[in-house]
């Protein structure tokens, strides 16, 4: 087998078939069809128009925009009649209506979407554009430049393949981290197979988006803490000296990606200070003196330099709350995004609802995907358990309270499950904890963002579609292997259930394409 | 080798997982595979038509193309019990004589938007005028968890009517969320199909065989990548 002892030509074929894939998902999902698209098109637009504008720009009423009527939002005039032009108001969340199609490859309005002479900058005031100040929108308002004597649709699709080139640096980066954390080469190529497959991250690389910015930046991060903590107690500073460069690098690349970069910030503190820690070699009371010290002046460093309207904009204090108090607003919105059915509606945008969430895999399939998960939660748990002190107690102490905890120790200490051997083929606790920190984080500051717009307006307008928590697919899939690892006997059997969930993974990726997508859009 | 010793082997149930997955998908896709009108869109005001057991609704539809052979529907509350079960008829114009019949049940996948009625093509289809008949059958009342046909109304379906046997209503200028499908007539005809709508309001590289090549190229690849992840020696 010329490829088993290539390991590099291999991983090189990954990359390849996620870009293959990209570029057919970049295809396959219609014009403007991809959350938010037209808005961020037009942002891009008006990026590349000249800052000295020489064409009159009308003032209009600022809530004129509806969801249901591109015309009244203050795009350009190519985005808005090209939108009309691909039925993208009908199309929209409907997914019983479809575009009118021709007999032929051309689509019976292409043409005149093609030779217009509408106006590709915008004339109206307030435009309706994102301001985030986002490195993707920069790299696509350079494209959009070069290439503006084409088509709206090459324009536009080139916009798409950008954010395939993004995501397909997150495959490599999944390599490289699933290696940092002690994994042999063939296990870390069926791990990347297992991110490069993920329905909804091969969705969110192929539309025109800034998550895709986040989500290389979160690699980015993942890549450089996994690989600072694999040196943390051996390595030469020449060594960490890199990849904290490479982390720095990371933090300014999600600050300058979107708002939720901010979350790298903050696992960063703990992350550097473990490392310093581990560097130094000093007491641990000596140590807490000197952390205590360094976040009271990094604290006060931020106070002075960070302007408090950032800090105003992120927590929304300023605005006055539509409820009785903190807590019962916090009650009503746990229960609207986490009670009923809100965690499900999270979990299945994660894994596969494509477009602008109107179009879902099968919930059957996202049941046998949420018993996997459970299950690989058990074995985190159990892994992060076993070899502690926890066990001793749980065997000795007689105390209720450990009581409870003793069949846990009985489930680890089962033979007969496999658990007693060591596991190292697993990667270490460091790097479970390190991802489950950077998990919780994210999960914790996208809610409690959402929950602050919501205590403002009493609705949930942002709301946690999956793809926001897509930045950290690399530690998720990794947790997961980890979890279900854990009830593997050896190496082989881990090495034989990595095959499987790759497998599974392909499988649930030709699915999402040939059984979801196309049926919905075109047949 | 004998069964036993190949079950030992893991590649030969990685490679039965394999195919049999990808045999599910397959088939799900070839029942799929048929093009509807899409010249309409279910826009303005929308209802529910509740299906009553043993009391049909039907709708007169006339054909667009020849080769007819399926009837998208949006049907909600799809979830049957043992013992339920929902009739798709396709008739002629007076609704008396069956042409095809189909029916779901327990055991029919939940639809993915659409349920699909599928039957032998009609080679003469084109404006010829055909009886879409669907009946509920339980032997409970599910009250307002029963069945339903999703509805359209507007100025569009000026014209349509469909009639509703539960309370012997016929609803003037309205239609059931239905399409009308078309096959080409053979497998890589449709296929061809599918590539010219996939194609439409594309960049001039991803139509046509632009299109095809990368399919092609990225099934080969997956499939290269498939068998390499089966054949590959498990690390001891």
């Amino acid at each position: 087998m010329f490829l088993h002892q290539k390991p590099a030509l291999f991983l090189g074929c990954i990359l390849l078939l996620f870009i293959a894939k990209g570029v057919i998902f970049s295809i396959l999902l219609p014009f403007f069809q991809g959350p938010d698209e037209q808005t961020h098109y037009g942002t891009i637009q008006y990026r590349a128009e000249p800052k000295v504008k020489s064409w009159p720009i009308e003032k209009r009423p600022e809530e004129t925009a509806t969801g249901s009527n591109i015309v009244t939002y203050h795009f350009s005039e190519e985005i808005i009649r090209s939108g009309q032009a691909t039925q993208f108001d009908e199309v929209k969340w409907q997914n019983e209506n479809t575009q009118n199609f021709s007999d032929s490859s051309f689509g019976p309005n292409e043409e005149l979407v093609i030779e217009n002479s509408w106006k590709h900058y915008i004339d109206a005031s307030p435009m309706s554009i994102s301001g985030t100040p986002s490195i993707y929108y920069s790299l696509a308002a350079g494209l959009e430049k070069l290439f503006s004597d084409h088509s709206v649709f090459f324009r536009f699709f080139l916009m798409r393949l950008l954010s395939v080139v993004l995501g397909t640096l997150v495959v490599l980066l999944t390599y490289l981290t699933a290696r940092k954390t002690g994994l042999s080469e063939w296990q870390s190529l069926l791990i990347s197979t297992l991110v490069a497959f993920q329905p909804m991250l091969s969705a969110t690389a192929a539309i025109v988006n800034i998550d895709i910015a986040l989500i290389l930046a979160f690699s980015l991060f993942v890549y450089a803490g996994t690989a600072l903590l694999q040196y943390s107690s051996s390595a030469s500073w020449r060594i960490s000296w890199k990849y904290l460069t490479l982390l720095i690098f990371s933090i300014i690349l999600g600050l300058f990606s979107k708002g939720p970069g901010m979350v790298l910030v903050i696992v960063a503190t703990p992350l550097l200070t473990y490392l310093i820690y581990k560097r130094l070699n000093i007491s641990l009371k000596r140590f807490f003196s000197g952390v205590a010290i360094s976040i009271f002046a990094l604290s006060a460093l931020i106070f002075i330099l960070v302007p408090k309207s950032y800090f105003v904009g992120i927590t929304n204090f300023s605005t006055t709350s539509k409820f009785d108090s903190p807590l019962v607003s916090l009650g009503k919105y746990i229960s609207k995004t986490i009670g009923g059915n809100g965690l499900s509606i999270t979990h299945n945008s994660y894994w596969g609802n494509f477009g602008w969430l109107d179009t879902k895999i099968s919930p059957k399939i996202l049941d046998v995907i949420r018993i996997i998960e459970l299950v690989a939660l058990l074995g985190i748990i159990l892994y992060l358990i076993s070899g502690t002190r926890f066990l001793d107690y749980a065997r000795n102490d007689k105390r209720w309270i450990t009581r409870f905890l003793d069949p846990l120790r009985r489930l680890i200490e089962a033979g007969r499950l496999g658990m007693t051997g060591g596991k190292e083929f697993l990667p270490e606790k460091k790097y479970i904890i390190f991802f489950i920190g950077i998990i919780l984080a994210l999960q914790l500051a996208i809610r409690f963002y959402d929950w602050r717009v919501f205590d403002a307006t009493g609705q949930i307008l942002i709301g946690t579609p999956g793809r926001y928590f897509l930045p950290n697919i690399i530690p998720h899939i990794l947790l997961i292997v980890t979890g279900l690892g854990f009830f593997t006997r050896n190496k082989k059997q881990f090495h034989i259930l990595l095959k499987i969930l790759a497998l599974l993974m392909i499988l649930l990726s030709l699915y999402s394409i040939i059984n979801v997508i196309i049926p919905r859009y075109y047949l | 080798m004998n069964i036993s010793k190949k079950l030992k082997n893991e590649r030969w149930w990685l490679t039965l997982l394999f195919v049999g997955g990808l045999l599910l998908i397959m088939i799900s896709f070839y029942n799929t595979l048929s093009f509807p009108d899409s010249g309409y869109n279910f826009l303005g005001t929308s209802g529910k038509a509740k299906l009553d057991s043993g009391k049909p609704i039907t709708q007169v539809f006339t054909a667009r193309e020849n080769n007819l052979n399926q009837i998208k529907i949006i049907i909600g509350n799809f979830d049957l019990i043992l013992r339920e079960r929902i009739d798709f008829e396709l008739m002629d114009p007076s609704c008396e004589n069956v042409l095809a019949r189909q029916s779901a049940n327990f055991f029919t996948p939940s639809p993915h938007i659409y349920y699909r009625f599928n039957f032998p093509a009609i080679p003469d289809s084109a404006g010829e005028k055909y009886c879409f008949k669907v009946t509920y059958f339980s032997p409970i009342d599910r009250g307002s968890e029963r069945p339903y046909l999703a509805i359209s109304e507007g100025e569009q379906f000026r014209g349509q009517s469909y009639i509703n046997e539960g309370n012997s209503r016929v609803y003037e200028n309205r239609t059931l969320q239905m399409r009308p499908g078309y096959t080409a007539g053979s497998f890589l005809g449709d296929l061809g199909r599918l590539n010219d709508r996939i194609s439409q309001y594309k960049p001039n590289f991803a139509k046509g065989w632009g299109l095809t090549l990368l399919f092609g190229t990225f099934l080969l690849g997956t499939f290269a990548l498939i068998f390499w992840i089966i054949r590959s020696k498990t690390e001891e």
